[in-house]
């Protein structure tokens, strides 16, 4: 029942508003004082000072999760620049002249903003800050608009590069390279219903389509997105290919980026950098301090063996692998209704995974089942983050945008449960490139 | 004193751009180094390790300031003002504690290294000297909740840390 004290401090003090790096540390800080069998009180400070500050500082030592700050900074420079306008204009093109052409277009942009990025909200911003103006312009109905970009958003943690992937990678020991590769059938799958279901609503509806756009429209959107779309190659390509770790890959990715911003582009000045920079520096520190508090929650549940006794429990009492992912799901759902993603996971994934272990079930599929999971939780009231970035862009209340956000919740819970109980989706392609 | 807290706020604010961005130049300078040059900077990985230590550090402690840091508010917005209060002010309670006691530890942590001469793999320097950005950091940390606590002890009902979901909060993740 031990274990049981450490989940409800740390309940606790989510609850009262404490920020949830301090949450992780203290609860797990109250848990060894209480009932570490180790030391006498009397060499409590020494111990302590063995275990919290030495995690702590090893976090940062940890040199795959430095991958998070330089996606953060290439993505703080793609959205700055003119590359997602440019892959706005480019999946405009291309599916423009469909049924629902805008709409089509908003969801192909999020995709591929997605394949440059790895963050959904900032996959939300960039492209919803032009898409949904756009096609309220058009004669959509603003419902139709922030609901489709609100949950298309969401896919820049499926498809990767996905800050939440390196997360759960490095809290699993997992590599990376397979993460990423593993999370692009899922994403592609995700992203096409998405589509489907648009299409299908938009020629049930009659909305507008746009021009068909002649061959030459569609070569200069390539052209000018081309140096976008590069990136996908640079970053899945270099991991994949061996040519540099994720943590090079990222940093190349951000200097690639400032590059095309700066000088190719030229959509930004040199006086716009610092702010970039210490956007990124901000979000950093806030990120990676959450990131080094929760692998010291994360060393406190390991030396108790606090998962592998819930494991065994659960075994006991014949829970197969499905009826746990269920529960995984349902729990996860409803945790993302409350937590950004990457919190979830570091607090989550030292819990879970070795139950999943345990149970026979994959672990890079473990892996984008959480990712996939999250993704729900964004879209999912009462505080899905996406819903509030969509509502900020587009001045709908929150109601509003739940409401909005609805149909293309059926549509993405369905390709949870594809993903979820189907393993080859996300395996098969892992399977057939390691 | 206002004028001294901005300054501090400018400089803390320099000090993490720069070396988020020396970081970056850092790695990026190795893979241009192994594919162009043949050659590895065999000391870049761990120089930036050393550089995000220090700007998580300074970042987390400006960071308190500019209430970055992520908190679950749905249940503490919906509170009357006096509970509210109260949560506001034992959540910087709770959070000081925290910082504080971190601080002291890490301070034993370094001496320890300091004592026993404990040198870094690839640079040869001594630990003690990247490491002391915990005792340091912590301590700014510290300060930083118990300035931020004042507004709540007379009488301000603002949680300290950011609600997690509000469009201002985009970006992460």
């Amino acid at each position: 029942m031990e274990a049981a004290v450490i989940f409800a401090v740390l309940a606790v003090l989510l609850l009262l508003g404490v920020p949830i790096a301090i949450c992780l540390g203290i609860s797990s800080a109250i848990y060894l004082v209480l009932f570490s069998e180790i030391p006498p009180w009397n060499s409590m400070a020494n111990f302590l000072s063995g275990v919290l500050p030495n995690k702590f500082g090893a976090t940062m030592e940890h040199f795959t999760l430095l991958a998070i700050p330089f996606f953060i900074v290439s993505s703080n420079f793609l959205s700055t620049g003119g590359v997602a306008g440019r892959l706005i204009r480019l999946a405009n093109v291309l599916v423009g002249w469909m049924h629902g052409g805008l709409a089509m277009a908003g969801i192909l942009a999020c995709i591929l903003f997605a394949a440059v990025s790895g963050s959904s909200p900032a996959t939300v911003v960039a492209i919803g800050s032009i898409m949904i103006p756009g096609m309220t312009e058009a004669g959509y109905s603003k419902r139709f608009a922030v609901g489709s970009i609100a949950t298309a958003g969401s896919l820049g943690i499926l498809i990767p590069p996905s800050i939440v992937m390196i997360v759960y990678a490095v809290a699993t020991e997992q590599s990376v390279g397979k993460m990423f590769i593993a999370g692009i059938v899922p994403g592609l799958l995700l992203g096409i219903m998405l589509l489907a279901a648009t299409w299908v609503t938009a020629a049930r509806k009659g909305l507008p389509r746009q021009p068909r756009p002649s061959f030459r429209e569609v070569t200069t959107a390539f052209r000018e997105a081309a140096w976008g779309l590069f990136l996908i190659v640079l970053v899945i390509g270099g991991i994949y290919g061996g040519i540099f770790t994720p943590t090079e890959a990222a940093a190349v990715a951000a200097v690639y980026s400032a590059a095309v911003a700066l000088f190719i582009h030229g959509d930004m000045k040199f006086s716009d950098v610092p702010k970039v920079m210490l956007e990124s520096a901000k979000m950093t520190s806030m990120l990676l301090f959450i990131i080094a508090c929760a692998m010291i929650f994360a060393h406190v549940l390991t030396v108790e063996r606090i998962p592998q006794s819930i494991a065994e429990w659960l075994v006991e009492r014949h829970m197969n692998w499905w009826m746990f992912l269920l529960m995984v799901n349902v729990i996860l759902w409803f945790a993302g209704d409350f937590m950004e993603p990457s919190s979830i996971i570091l607090i989550m994934a030292p819990i879970f995974f070795p139950i999943a272990t345990a149970l026979g079930i994959d672990p890079i599929h473990f892996g984008i089942v959480m990712t996939l999971n999250m993704e729900v939780g964004m879209i999912t009231p009462p505080v899905g983050l996406n819903l509030y970035v969509a509502s900020g862009l587009s001045g709908m209340s929150l109601e509003e945008v739940t409401r909005a956000a609805f149909p293309w919740m059926l549509v993405m819970i369905t390709a949870l449960a594809l993903v979820t109980y189907v393993p080859a989706i996300s395996l098969w392609l892992v399977h057939l490139l390691y | 004193m206002p004028r001294l807290a901005s300054l501090i706020d400018r400089a803390e604010a320099a000090l993490i751009s720069v070396m988020l961005g020396a970081a970056t130049v850092l790695v990026f300078a190795q893979v241009v180094a192994r594919y162009v040059f043949h050659a590895g900077i065999n000391w870049a990985p761990e120089m930036v390790e050393y550089l995000f230590l220090w700007t998580v550090m300074i970042g987390a402690s400006h960071g308190v300031r500019h209430k970055v840091h992520l908190g679950v508010d749905t249940l503490t917005s919906k509170l009357p003002p006096l509970p509210r209060r109260a949560a506001a002010l034992f959540s910087v309670a709770v959070s000081f504690a925290f910082a504080a006691g971190m601080s002291y530890l890490s301070t034993l942590y370094v001496i320890n290294s300091y004592r026993h001469e404990i040198l870094s793999v690839d640079m040869g320097i001594p630990l003690w000297i990247p490491h002391l950005a915990l005792p340091v950091g912590f301590a700014f940390i510290a300060i930083r909740f118990l300035q931020a606590g004042r507004p709540a002890a007379s009488g301000g009902t603002e949680e300290m840390s950011r609600g997690d979901k509000r469009p201002d909060a985009e970006d992460r993740e």
